[in-house]
């Protein structure tokens, strides 16, 4: 149990609710077909991976590679988007840009 | 330019609950704030606990006429975006957003004239998503020639996220992996916005502990810093 959460029903002297966390990490994300179609969706995503690359959602989401090898995600489901955590937030879109340009280069030189 | 847009590609998200709660802070942190609503539905007062009956005035460039409601003018500008002098002003560039107001429009998901006419005027678009497939697919939808993930004005606000669904918490990280810092906030599914709407009472009155108060109190303050208005409430203070 969290700690705020343990700490509250101390103060409320409450015993008898049940608690659950509804958390996910990317490992137990399930790439849904809406989120496939939004990756190959050059409206969305500029330059759209492709449909196969869109299934390996480890690939497209460094996250979620770190969070199947057993990394602890460096953020929570329930954190604030304070100014703080920005940086961590460019760092990841640099990431997925990078892994689109990756991708855009592999198909580029596959044509050639 | 001090025009924030908010305008998503698919309508029923909040939209106006956010424009609404935006103003409010602005007005809150020393800002002189006017929310525009150019939607017909004319619902952005609810936000602010008025009656459907209660008619605005029509919103005059040079301030003034509008009703003031919790530190905001509130004025209606549904008429003035079909208005032909408005609209020839705004397409030459003029903007009739002056001064050191801060002006918050609410434009309907439909209204995509309106939307592209204020575009070029605004400081930040913000886009307001449901963790719904309909709302997702309207990413598509944001701007003709710019992909969502590139929109260098536009911030994305994930309303009524409720964890205890799972296509509801999949979006989140989804969302947040996709757009990255765009994405300035999320707010929490609460029953409360609607029953304050009904009760014609503003939420913080209405519900003070509500959990989508809070986090639409986050999300405003993130806007005033990613518009750079901070700065601006510093300096008025």
């Amino acid at each position: 149990m969290r700690s705020d959460a343990a700490n509250l029903l101390a103060r409320l002297g409450r015993k008898d609710f049940r608690y659950r966390e509804f958390t996910d990490n990317f490992a137990d994300m399930e790439l849904w077909p809406i989120f496939e179609a939004l990756l190959t969706d050059d409206r969305i995503v500029g330059k759209p991976v492709s449909a196969l690359a869109a299934r390996n959602m480890e690939d497209i989401m460094p996250s979620a590679a770190r969070a199947s090898a057993g990394v602890t995600p460096e953020y929570g489901l329930f954190e604030q988007y304070g100014t703080d955590q920005l940086a961590s937030r460019r760092e990841k879109q640099g990431e997925l840009n990078a892994f689109l340009q990756r991708l855009s280069r592999d198909d580029a030189e596959e044509t050639d | 330019m001090p025009l924030i847009l908010c305008h998503s590609p698919k309508g029923g998200t909040g939209n106006s609950f956010v424009a609404a709660h935006v103003a409010m802070h602005l007005a809150r942190n020393g800002h002189d704030a006017v929310a525009l609503d150019f939607t017909y539905q004319d619902a952005l007062k609810l936000y602010f606990g008025l009656l459907p009956s209660q008619t605005l005035a029509e919103f005059r460039s040079g301030g003034g006429g509008g009703l003031a409601v919790a530190g905001v003018e509130l004025s209606s500008a549904y008429q003035l975006a079909r208005d032909r002098d408005f609209v020839a002003a705004l397409r030459e560039g003029r903007t009739p957003f002056s001064g050191r107001k801060i002006h918050v429009a609410d434009v309907a998901a439909g209204d995509r004239e309106t939307k592209d006419l204020l575009l070029p005027h605004a400081l930040l678009q913000i886009c307001t998503l449901l963790p719904q497939p309909a709302s997702l697919a309207s990413l598509g939808k944001i701007q003709a020639d710019t992909p969502a993930v590139e929109l260098p004005r536009t911030v994305f606000v994930l309303n009524q996220l409720d964890d205890t669904h799972r296509f509801s918490r999949h979006t989140h990280i989804f969302l947040r992996e996709l757009l990255g810092d765009r994405l300035i906030g999320t707010i929490r599914r609460d029953e409360a916005v609607n029953e304050a709407a009904a009760m014609f009472e503003p939420i913080g009155k209405y519900a003070p502990a509500s959990a989508a108060l809070s986090d639409v109190a986050q999300v405003a303050k993130r806007i005033e810093a990613r518009a750079g208005l901070e700065a601006e409430a510093d300096r008025i203070s």
